[in-house]
């Protein structure tokens, strides 16, 4: 019930006024400065303290659960100058009121620093800050889960240095300064346990050692420890380097520097394919080329010998030339001694042919002359006996019939006598 | 005749080709002809693939540029 419900008009109830005034406080959320005394301890391990303001004395009772105490990190002592978080309410049974602590810190750098180095120190022996403890971070992590305050600028830091090579960010809110962060971080913490990551990264920029006091965190660090994959922190220290980061798998001093750092493996792989890229256009482009070089080389060695063939043709075609043309000159030369000697030839012949008309012409006047016709017309006869001509009494004979031709005609006679003459012209 | 396709097929047959002519000392005319025409086709086609393959290259190089520039994470 709220105060807002009621009519103060008229008499409530001791539990109603309770109500109303708890109500009223647990919306008074504030952070006390005082001195703790009267620690006690219960058996649950819970705390219950008063703080003392140094000033005035007045007092304060706080309690503070286990779980929480657990949390907060910081060992509570009498005497101690410590800051205390949280909402007052009034316990009903007693009607006492109680300060329920959520968070504690220690007051001033040099109680902090020595608190710091205490943890540090047991953490230390522990071996939680041991190299050998440490996991790889992947080379090429896909899934990143990323704890840090979306409100802060780190956020932007670090996801504006990732590479373009399709990761998948899974981001959980948290606080990220002072003690309260403590709560915040260990819950996305173990949010991100049940996450499909492969690494998981922590991020905020430098601060105080006030401001960085939830990194120093007891239960941050084991958290951090036992997580399932690597961690990289990426968290910005005060003089020293935070417990969380020295626990972490990989610690970088800055968000952007943690981007870097997971982006590596890619950036080395961009580097390696960009050089292998050039390398194989280079040599492909060689290899083009020199292909290129060789069909030329071919193309001109395949001209010079066409060119070879085309001159062979050409000193073929002139040999014929010259063999033709001096087969011409030898059939011309041959034809005018045909034609030379057929000149010669006929003029021989005619030649001859006129001699022979001459010699027969000669022959005709001698046969004219001597035609025994001519004779017979003189009065000359010619005698035959037996289709011969008798040119002497030797071939003739008594009684033997001749022929005689005269140029008139022919008589034939049978011999008489025969009368040989003697050479001094008498007959006998 | 010159296939379409292979370069280094084709650049094997022009090799062979140069060797015949250089190891002859006289060449047989009509055979010598014949080869010219084969790898004159031969070189004509040699030099279209080539250009093809230039083409492709080119494109390929294009291709991985592009990529280079298109590449995105999710949140």
């Amino acid at each position: 019930m709220s105060g807002r419900e009621f009519n103060f008009e008229n008499p409530i109830t001791v539990s109603d006024y309770i109500s109303v005034v708890n109500g009223i406080l647990k919306k008074l959320e504030v952070k006390i400065i005082g001195e703790v005394s009267e620690l006690k301890r219960a058996a649950s391990g819970h705390l219950y303290f008063s703080l003392k303001d140094e000033k005035s004395g007045d007092i304060i009772n706080c309690a503070i659960w286990s779980s929480i105490y657990r949390m907060c990190g910081v060992k509570i002592e009498d005497g101690m100058q410590v800051i205390v978080s949280g909402s007052a309410d009034i316990y009903r049974a007693r009607g006492s009121l109680t300060f329920k602590v959520k968070t504690v810190e220690l007051v001033g750098e040099g109680k902090l620093r020595l608190a710091y180095e205490k943890l540090k120190k047991k953490l230390t022996k522990e071996g939680i800050f041991d190299e050998s403890r440490k996991r790889k971070i992947p080379l090429f992590p896909k899934k990143i889960g990323v704890v840090t305050s979306i409100k802060g600028a780190a956020i932007h830091d670090f996801t504006n240095n990732l590479e373009k090579v399709g990761l998948k960010v899974c981001l959980c809110d948290s606080r990220v300064e002072g003690q309260e962060a403590v709560r915040d971080l260990l819950n996305a913490v173990k949010t991100m346990k049940k996450r499909d990551i492969d690494v998981l990264v922590i991020i905020r920029g430098g601060g105080s050692l006030q401001s960085l006091l939830a990194f120093d965190n007891e239960m941050l660090v084991y958290e951090i420890v036992n997580f399932p994959v690597p961690v990289v922190a990426g968290i910005g220290h005060h003089e020293d380097v935070t417990l969380a980061a020295l626990a972490a798998d990989k610690t970088l001093s800055t968000p952007t520097a943690a981007a870097s750092y997971l982006m590596r493996g890619y950036k080395r792989a961009r580097d390696v394919l960009g050089r292998y890229q050039k390398n194989i256009e280079i040599s492909y482009e060689r290899i083009i080329g020199k292909k290129r070089e060789s069909i030329n080389i071919f193309f001109d060695k395949i001209s010079e010998f066409f060119g070879i063939i085309f001159r062979k043709y050409e000193d073929n075609q002139n040999k014929i030339q010259k063999n033709v043309q001096k087969s011409i000159f030898l059939t011309y030369q041959k034809k005018e001694r045909v034609s030379s000697l057929k000149k010669n030839i006929l003029y021989n012949f005619k030649n001859q042919i006129r001699q022979k008309r001459d010699e027969l012409n000669l022959f005709l006047q001698i046969v004219k002359a001597n035609d025994p016709q001519k004779q017979l017309n003189l009065g000359y006869a010619i005698i035959k006996k037996d289709d011969k001509i008798v040119k002497s009494i030797r071939e003739l004979k008594k009684e033997e019939t001749i022929e005689t031709f005269f140029f008139d005609g022919t008589v034939s006679s049978k011999v008489k006598s025969i009368k040989k003459i003697i050479k001094d012209g008498s007959k006998k | 005749m010159a296939q379409k396709n292979n370069l280094s097929e084709n650049l094997k047959k022009l090799a062979d080709i140069s060797s015949w002519f250089e190891e002859r000392d006289d060449v047989d005319l009509e055979e010598g002809l014949k080869k010219v025409k084969d790898a004159a086709k031969i070189i004509k086609d040699s030099k279209k693939r080539l250009i093809e393959i230039e083409n492709e290259f080119e494109e390929i190089k294009k291709e991985i540029e592009e990529e280079d520039d298109e590449l995105s994470y999710e949140d």
